[in-house]
């Protein structure tokens, strides 16, 4: 069994996959909110992924912290991957990432980048995974107009972080974004995106035939996995997918997603590159299903709920937002 | 020209009334948000409604209350409601409500509760309009369990209010719920809601002729009218509308919005509804009664003095 946690926003990641692709993956596998677990009584043995603590406040992620704890505490019952304790948030990881030499950009809160930041710069939100906010920036001017006018839209400022822009096109200005999963102790090749827009998303992606093998080389190759490996494990993410840029030997890690999307609608892709994305799927499954199989079979055990966690939460997330910061 | 401006979250309330209605009704009338604000160099002159405070941070009221202070300049051409700083936050009124003796019940933060906090309680979140998130809890088990809930959700505890429950029915049980808009200078009754449900909504209201007769009463003879122009001076709110009931005989507010919805609590078709709507939107457009119809004012924006208050 597994039990695959997420937060209301987070949701519906593992349920699209089981609805589009494999009704047969959720026979085993459920799709959960964290807060569900607030009113249920036992819980089944198995694997827990631990999803989304990047979006979570700091109560709630102290909240998640508690729960992880109890259920570790079942020992051969469950196995679990991302602690939320120990899972770096987007800043965080890109400090961590530029700090052990693995990025050269880095990012910064609001009460950084002025005088430090190396333009252009664009603004991201830490909480979510929809990439920039803003186009480039080329001068603090045009940073502070753009902070402004997304603080007045209602942006938390301690969500606002302010980002690199760190060129990584080729000599005919193509970018190349990589993504791949970890699922425990795997590293699973998911996709080269090739587009001439630095902002690399699905929907501006400009496959040819060179691209499209290369892709499949990739996925097939899994060339980088040794060098991603350590960077997983830098930001305490077990289960979560990389975006990253390789250029001239080197990698360049934009985000590390605890909550990725594994396959969007099959007409998405160019024509029939499905089944090459199916692939990313299997071996997905395959791996979760192992990690499942692993844990020692038994009945639901129960998970009493302390009504006092949440006031611990509060003090505890209150805590860590100050040292965080 | 009258400007309700609002957030972009909390944008729609004022379009929607006027949707609703002969378009000559709403002639001189906009809504805006405040980025859009921010963003027009110079605006008429005319009278603007600061709505929104309770769904803007600390950095969103500065910014708008700097919108102000500019438009301020301006005094004999602009009539301004609502001042975005000075107006008194939902936990801050109902606290001033209780310490005074004008409410008998009490609300706090989910982080900072009292030890003779009186159950049952329900929780609700400050910053928004949507009334209870959780049924009535009875000790603080319960508590405990709806607020992890709650934070598991994703809602933040500094924005979660603990209020005390108040059992305001009558000896029918049925409960009773009003609500009046202020205008500026009037204040005008809007609707009564009896229902049998403590948390009284459209949804759950009761629909008869008595009921009918007796919210009929309310608006046309507003007897409330003194009470409740007190009671938004308290809370230094001059557009807004108040919910409210009794208890023995004794007005208990249960929180005053500075943006309401309208609209949506009256039934599209009826008669008295439409008057209530044109009557809400007349009050409106008279707030520019002695403004001058021509004429602008130039809006600047301080980017670096909001970049520094975000880095604070």
């Amino acid at each position: 069994m597994l039990t695959y946690l997420t937060t209301k926003e987070g949701a519906g990641s593992l349920k699209r996959v089981v609805q589009r692709y494999d009704a047969e993956f959720g026979t085993w596998a459920e799709e959960r909110l964290y807060s569900s677990l607030a009113s249920l009584c036992q819980v089944p043995r198995g694997l827990w992924v631990f999803c989304d603590a990047q979006r979570m406040g700091p109560e709630q992620r102290a909240l998640a912290s508690r729960i992880y704890a109890v259920l570790k505490a079942e020992g051969s019952g469950v196995r679990l991957l991302n602690d939320p304790g120990k899972v770096l948030s987007r800043y965080e990881q890109l400090r961590a990432f530029r700090e052990h030499g693995i990025n050269g950009f880095a990012a910064y809160r609001l009460a950084e980048w002025e005088g430090r930041a190396r333009f252009p710069v664009f603004v991201r939100i830490e909480k979510d995974h929809d990439g920039p906010r803003t186009p480039l920036l080329h001068t603090a001017d045009e940073l502070r107009e753009a902070l402004a006018f997304m603080a007045m839209r209602g942006f938390e400022p301690e969500s606002l972080i302010v980002v690199e822009f760190s060129d990584s096109a080729d000599s005919s200005g193509r970018f190349i974004k990589y993504g791949t999963f970890r699922v425990g102790d795997r590293i699973i090749a998911r996709h080269a995106i090739p587009s001439f827009d630095w902002n690399t998303k699905i929907s501006n992606a400009q496959y040819d035939a060179a691209m499209l093998q290369l892709e499949q080389d990739y996925i097939e190759g899994n060339p980088h996995a040794d060098l991603l490996m350590p960077i997983f494990e830098l930001a305490g993410i077990e289960y979560g997918r990389i975006d990253y840029a390789y250029l001239d030997g080197r990698i360049s890690a934009w985000e590390i997603n605890d909550n990725p999307n594994w396959l969007p609608r099959a007409d998405a892709y160019p024509p029939g590159r499905v089944e090459v994305h199916l692939r990313l799927l299997r071996r997905c499954k395959e791996a979760l299903r192992e990690l499942a199989q692993r844990v020692e079979p038994g009945p639901p055990f129960p998970l009493s709920f302390d009504p006092d966690w949440v006031w611990e939460a509060m003090r505890d997330g209150q805590t860590e937002a100050e040292l965080r910061t | 020209m009258v400007a309700l401006v609002s957030t972009p979250a909390g944008f729609g309330q004022l379009q929607g009334l006027m949707a609703c209605v002969d378009r000559r009704h709403s002639r001189g009338l906009i809504e805006l948000t405040y980025p859009q604000l921010m963003a027009r160099g110079d605006t008429p002159s005319g009278a603007y409604v600061f709505a929104d405070r309770e769904r803007m941070n600390p950095v969103q009221q500065r910014i708008a209350a700097s919108l102000w202070d500019q438009l301020a300049g301006a005094a004999d051409r602009v009539r301004l409601l609502n001042h975005p700083m000075g107006q008194l936050g939902r936990l801050e009124l109902l606290a001033i409500l209780a310490k005074s003796g004008v409410n008998d019940f009490r609300g706090f933060l989910a982080s900072d509760l009292p030890e003779d906090l009186r159950y049952p309680v329900f929780v609700r979140c400050e910053a928004d309009h949507d009334g209870p998130r959780t049924d009535l809890l009875r000790d603080r088990a319960e508590l405990g369990r709806e607020l992890s809930r709650l934070v598991l959700e994703g809602h933040a505890p500094a924005r979660l209010l603990v209020v005390e429950y108040l059992d305001t029915s009558d000896s029918n049980g049925v409960f009773r719920k009003f609500g009046a808009l202020r205008i500026g200078n009037k204040v005008l009754a809007h609707h009564l809601m009896l229902s049998k449900d403590w948390n009284v909504k459209h949804d759950s209201r009761i629909w008869s002729d008595d009921a009918d007769r007796e919210a009929r009463e309310y608006i046309a003879q507003n007897p409330h009218e003194q009470d409740l122009k007190t009671l938004f001076e308290v809370a230094a709110i001059e557009y807004g509308r108040i919910d409210y009931s009794f208890l023995d005989g004794r007005i208990q507010v249960w929180e005053i919005n500075d943006n309401p919805s309208f609209a949506s609590l009256m039934p599209r078709k009826r008669p008295e509804a439409q008057a209530k709507r044109v009557r809400a939107l007349e009050t409106l457009r008279s707030l520019s009664d002695g403004l001058p119809e021509n004429g602008r004012i130039a809006i600047g924006v301080d980017f670096e003095a909001i970049c520094r208050w975000l880095a604070a």
